[in-house]
């Protein structure tokens, strides 16, 4: 991958993504004027594209060396001194952290939600990227998250964080029941039953009317600013740069969030290059090969629905508390269809791409809808057209190896 | 010698068809035995029993002494039986390291708490893997590879992968299903001395092959099977003049 392919790669991108969007974004017809025709919309689309073919360049030239399989004390080239690397990350996180300092709510609000879905991906980034289990019905462990949260607070009065490490274990549990039967099962099947899972889960919510409300939703955001869980001194050492809570502990969430979102990530990665992880990697390959090399695929598999099922469940803990309340039909199979998009998207196996994927799909449509008003109805739709459309130009995703394509 | 493996009546039905059928032998540690048969005589099946993959119907396998005709494939490795895949079966996208590296999970103990924290005892136990990677990558001469996609290989070089990713389980017994399958009449040869490299590390070696030369060259032990049955056994010479063997197998090739 030479500089200069990456550069005609970035203007391309730009350029296709700004022919396209001319009858889209710059050509309107209205009423009184009839049509009218503007290219600063259009302009502005192949912006964000270059801006993001620009990133996707970096972290795939970066993939080349932390992706899947890349043993792990590959460095590229240009790597800082491990103290620097350190200080640099940590510097990164400093300035993400306080970037609610300036921003408005609204985009508080957005980059939490971003961050929550990155959790999800990542987490999901386990079954289907690595260990190649496709799971259809992911939101069903959110779900347990969230309303596990919610039942505790609301009706036991737990705080903050032991409610939201039971979310976590609840979806965990849930998710070692589900891939009991699963184990038997591969492909197509698997997918179904997971799918089932999803519904049946969403099902329960809503026809149970005492305690989760069912379709009159739970009230989960009962205390707000309880996400200070961290009293005291400490506590108001850690808290007092963002003032007052916001309406809904905003700030807090984000924080939480972020700092979950680095863990999760931290871990992902770890695992993605270690014994474990390497044996999911080959059950994907190969299952029957990774049994001959000693991999019990019971373990490995019920050791990857519990723990991506766990990140979905802490994931589901924080967006209880970020929104006003719980409706069953937030977990819904589209919803689910959209979280496995996030992971394709990005790349099998990828948790960078698995980010990135989250970030595109949840950041990028209420971006757009300025210049196409009906973009969130199509969301299915063109979800669908590119997932097609990644399965024919990059069947192994934005940020993932391209070794299956080198294989022929 | 003593016997490191021992079938006893070992059968392999599926649904009507004894792929194996009442299959005894023995093999002697330290021996090279070669499997043989025309194609679909049950040779693979016979290996899916031993490694696991495919469980005997009835009948029972013992490797040194233990019955492991009913145990999980993992377990089985761990015991120290290894195998190659006929159909070769590499992890494609993971490269030639990551391969061999990975079927070190047999030999290896780091549990998911190790691997989140890197301690000292998961750190020490990753080099000493890649030590051995880089060690039998060399053995079986692809060296080269070590950093390429397993899928991006030649063809030869899959095949010495599959060899060098099932040596790095630490076998006792290797199970080889026809290794010099696709290899030209030089990759023959030196594949020959590579097995010949494997059992004077100590490693009882069993294989499958249409190659006579292959067979006649490395041999100790032949065991023929024809129709799931086993239809003689010994050393080459016997087994190359006896006419059960000529007459269903190797009368119809070039038996030098
Ligand atoms: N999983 C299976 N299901 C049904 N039949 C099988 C299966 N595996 C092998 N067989 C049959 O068993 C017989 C022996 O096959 P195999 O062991 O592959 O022969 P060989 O390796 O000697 O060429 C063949 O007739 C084959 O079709
Ligand atoms: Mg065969």
């Amino acid at each position: 991958m030479t500089p200069f392919r990456a550069v005609l790669r970035v203007l391309l991108a730009s350029a296709v993504a700004f022919a396209i969007s001319i009858p889209f974004a710059s050509v309107r017809s209205t009423a009184e004027a009839g049509f009218t025709f503007d290219l600063r919309p259009a302009g502005t689309i192949a912006g964000v594209v270059a801006a993001a073919a620009i990133l996707g360049e970096l972290v795939r030239l970066a993939g080349r060396y932390l992706g899947p399989g890349a043993p792990r004390d590959a460095r590229p080239p240009f790597a800082l001194p491990a103290k620097a690397r350190g200080a640099a990350l940590a510097a990164a996180a400093l300035l993400v952290a306080l970037v609610p300092l300036w921003s408005g709510s609204g985009t508080v609000t957005m980059a939490t939600e971003a961050m929550i879905f990155a959790v999800i991906a990542v987490g999901l980034q386990i079954t289907i990227g690595m260990a190649g289990l496709l799971v259809l019905g992911h939101a069903g462990f959110w779900a347990v998250g969230a309303y596990t949260y919610g039942l505790l607070t609301i009706h036991l009065g737990w705080s903050f964080w032991p409610a939201m490490a039971a979310g976590g274990v609840a979806a965990a549990a849930m998710g070692f029941m589900v891939g009991l039967p699963a184990l038997r099962l591969r492909g197509d099947y698997l997918a179904v039953v997971t799918l089932g899972f999803g519904e049946a889960v969403r099902a329960v919510l809503k026809n149970e009317n005492k305690w989760t409300g069912g379709d009159a939703n739970l009230p989960s955001n009962l205390v707000p600013g309880q996400l200070r869980g961290v009293q005291g001194e400490i506590g108001q050492w850690i808290w007092q740069p963002y003032g007052t809570p916001g309406r809904n502990g905003d700030y807090e969430c984000y924080l939480t969030a972020l700092g979950l979102l680095a863990l999760c990530i931290f871990s992902v990665v770890r695992l993605a290059r270690s014994r474990e992880g390497r044996a999911l990697f080959a059950l994907r390959e190969d299952e029957t090969a990774a049994k001959c090399m000693g991999v019990d695929t019971v373990r490995t598999k019920l050791l990857a629905f519990t723990s991506s099922a766990m990140w979905a469940g802490l994931a589901g803990a924080l967006t209880a508390v970020q929104r006003d309340s719980l409706n069953p039909e937030l977990f819904d199979f589209n919803t689910s269809i959209l979280f496995v998009a996030m992971v394709v998207l990005g790349g099998l196996g990828s948790v960078a791409g698995a980010v990135l994927g989250a970030g595109a799909l949840w950041i990028l449509p209420p971006l757009l809808q300025d210049w196409f008003e009906d973009i969130t109805l199509y969301r299915p739709l063109v979800i669908g057209a590119l997932m097609a459309g990644m399965m024919v130009v990059r069947p192994e995703g934005l940020l993932g190896s391209r070794s299956r394509k080198a294989a022929g | 010698m003593t016997a490191l493996l021992e079938a006893r009546g070992v059968t392999k039905r599926f649904g009507g068809l004894a792929a194996v059928s009442d299959v005894s032998c023995t093999v002697a540690e330290g021996s090279v035995t070669a499997v043989i048969g025309p194609n679909g005589a049950g040779k693979t099946t016979f290996f899916n029993c031993i490694s696991g993959v495919a469980p005997p119907t009835s009948g029972e396998i013992l490797f040194r002494g233990v019955p492991i005709a009913r145990r999980a494939p993992h377990k089985i490795a761990r015991l120290g039986i290894a195998r190659t895949f006929q159909n070769i079966r590499l992890f494609r996208s993971m490269d030639a390291t990551e391969n061999v590296v990975a079927a070190r999970h047999c030999r290896t103990g780091a549990g998911i708490l190790d691997c989140l924290f890197r301690t000292r005892s998961e750190r020490a136990e990753e080099r000493n893997s890649r030590d051995i990677a880089a060690e039998l990558l060399e053995f079986t001469g692809i060296g080269r590879w070590a950093a390429s996609p397993a899928g991006s290989l030649p063809y030869g070089d899959q095949r010495r992968l599959e060899i060098a990713r099932a040596l790095a389980t630490e076998p006792d017994l290797l199970l080889l299903d026809e290794p010099a399958a696709g290899m030209n009449p030089k990759e023959s040869l030196d594949l020959v001395e590579l097995i010949r490299k494997i059992a004077a590390r100590g490693i009882t070696v069993v294989l499958i092959e249409h190659h006579m030369k292959v067979v006649m060259g490395i041999s100790t032990h032949i065991v023929v099977l024809d129709h799931g049955e086993k239809i003689a056994e010994g050393p080459p010479d016997a087994v190359r003049n006896d006419p059960r063997v000529i007459e269903a197998y190797l009368g119809k090739e070039d038996v030098s």
